[in-house]
């Protein structure tokens, strides 16, 4: 039952996700922005429109979606975002280490790709993007492991399950949030709507995909996105979203709660200015030094 | 019995996230926020404990530490037209780390400032936030940036004494605060003079006294 739960959010919550992110963000700006579903009638349209792929791209490129998916995917089934209970509980397949390296393997693929296409695009993006990486692993790593601690177990279905004490929870949920919106190349960071040569990021690495492969990638970020502000929203407020009964209760009010995040986010979007490149060190800096801060409360324990 | 560790934590993040800043707008949302968080704390202890003088205490601590002080200070920097407050010796980013190191040590160690029958971690929070402050104080070179350090400071040693004792009478209390807030607002007086006499308030440029 609990599992069925998990799997229908797991389809719908992500597209919807991305649909109260952009309506808020236009909302934010002043317009009335597109339909609310705007963002699938996109999916599907790109689904069914024809591509093209660089004269020089190989296997890599065209396995890199799927690639990407598949592991987004596989981290999503397993790792308990939704409230619900996800699949196999408990047996160890959401060890924290084995995530965080299967997140990395995706990024890994969505470089190489990125080199494998040829363009000069391709290449300034991966080049900023593993950059960017290197600064939000450890935050990353860092904060899941003071969940960890402080659950006495390192298999993520358990322990973002479990009681964490207030102040842990707190550190470690916004460090995990705050490296979330670097990681999924969100506002203070990378704006995810600019193409402009100078500032973008994260839009760099994909530039070269259209038709299918573009829909697919986008199908993987908002399934990320989703993800990871799932895993935020467990480590911050689980304590107040549980309840230990009613599985439909908490998986909708952690839904709710995603959903708040979003358009959190958009209003952020709104009203933030893209960090200057050179700043995103110290912004990462404060995300890691809130999940050292919380490793430690984690660890002493008083 | 309640602790409310996560509004101490909640201090000792904004007085981190200070550390790493220049500008003079978002240092004074930090400030902000840590004394919400330090009113909202007496607030909801005074709501536990059914005492209405530490629920008024919490009100004026919110009205003035959250409020009154960053609008002033505010408008004092608009005043002296002063944006950012460029630090000297450490960078932003290893600032904030240093910061979340005093944060470590001080918790590894707080039974050594903590009073008996308190909760330990909450005083290394709170004397972490005191050491964060006199960092802000070292590394600014504006005398704006100094004196959000020392309100940081205070806020540290605010938050020690609200934790680690039962309480000061609420008269003295409201006293220190108003103090406080005096002391701010000549602080203020003399940040215009400063900058009318040298015309800028860059304490690396102050070699020597004038008249």
């Amino acid at each position: 039952m609990s599992l069925a739960i998990h799997i229908v959010l797991l389809i719908a919550l992500p597209l919807l996700l991305s649909c109260v992110i952009r309506k808020t963000k236009a909302l934010m700006q002043g317009r009335p922005g597109p339909p609310l579903f705007q963002p699938i009638f996109d999916l599907v349209k790109r689904f069914r429109k024809g591509e093209t792929v660089s004269s020089t791209a190989s296997w890599i490129f065209r396995a890199n979606p799927l690639v990407g998916l598949s592991i987004a995917l596989v981290v999503a089934m397993v790792v308990p975002w939704t409230g619900a209970e996800p699949l196999a509980r408990g047996s160890g397949t959401a060890d924290l280490i084995l995530i965080v390296y299967l997140l990395a393997m995706a990024r890994f693929f969505s470089l190489l790709a990125a080199l494998d296409t040829g363009s000069a695009f391709g290449g300034l993006g991966a080049s900023r993007e593993a950059a960017l990486a290197v600064l939000i692993e450890p935050s990353i790593l860092v904060s899941l492991s003071a969940v960890a601690l402080a659950s006495g177990t390192m298999d993520l279905s358990v322990a973002l399950q479990s009681p964490v004490r207030g102040t842990v929870a707190l550190l470690s949920g916004s460090a995990f949030l705050l490296a979330a919106l670097a990681e999924l190349s969100r506002m203070p960071v990378d704006d995810p709507t600019t193409h402009l040569e100078l500032t973008m990021i994260h839009e760099a690495t994909i530039l070269e995909n259209s038709g299918r492969n573009l829909a697919l990638i986008e199908t993987t970020v908002a399934l990320r996105t989703a993800v990871f502000f799932g895993v935020g929203v467990q480590i911050l407020l689980g304590k107040a979203l549980r309840s230990p009964d009613n599985a439909i209760v908490s998986a909708a009010s952690s839904a709710a709660a995603i959903l708040m995040l979003g358009c959190l986010l958009g209003v952020l979007e709104g009203i933030a200015v893209k960090l200057n490149w050179r700043r995103v060190p110290s912004f990462v800096a404060f995300s890691t030094a809130l999940a050292v801060m919380s490793a430690f409360v984690a660890a002493v324990g008083a | 019995m309640a602790t409310f560790q996560e509004l101490v934590g909640l201090a000792a993040m904004a007085s981190l996230w200070m550390l790493g800043i220049t500008r003079v707008r978002s240092m004074l949302w930090g400030l902000g926020a840590q004394g919400a968080a330090l009113g909202a704390l007496l607030l909801f202890r005074g709501i536990n404990n059914g005492s209405i003088g530490e629920t008024l205490l919490g009100c004026a601590v919110i009205a003035v530490k959250a409020i009154a002080i960053p609008v002033f200070l505010n408008w004092s920097a608009c005043r002296l037209h002063v944006v950012r407050d460029r630090g000297v010796g450490l960078g932003p980013g290893l600032a904030m780390l240093a910061g979340a190191l005093i944060v470590v040590l001080c918790y590894f160690k707080s039974g050594w400032f903590s009073a008996a029958g308190s909760v330990s971690g909450n005083a290394g929070l709170a004397i972490a936030t005191v050491l964060m402050g006199l960092i802000i104080m070292m590394t600014r070179r504006l005398a704006l940036g100094m004196l959000i350090g020392f309100l940081v400071l205070d806020n540290g040693i605010f938050s020690y004494a609200f934790t680690q004792t039962p309480g000061i009478p609420v008269v003295i209390e409201l006293g220190v605060l108003f103090d406080l807030f005096m002391g701010v607002l000549l602080a203020g007086m003399v940040l215009f003079r400063v900058s009318r006499s040298f015309e800028h308030m860059d304490v690396l440029e102050m070699r020597e006294l004038h008249e």
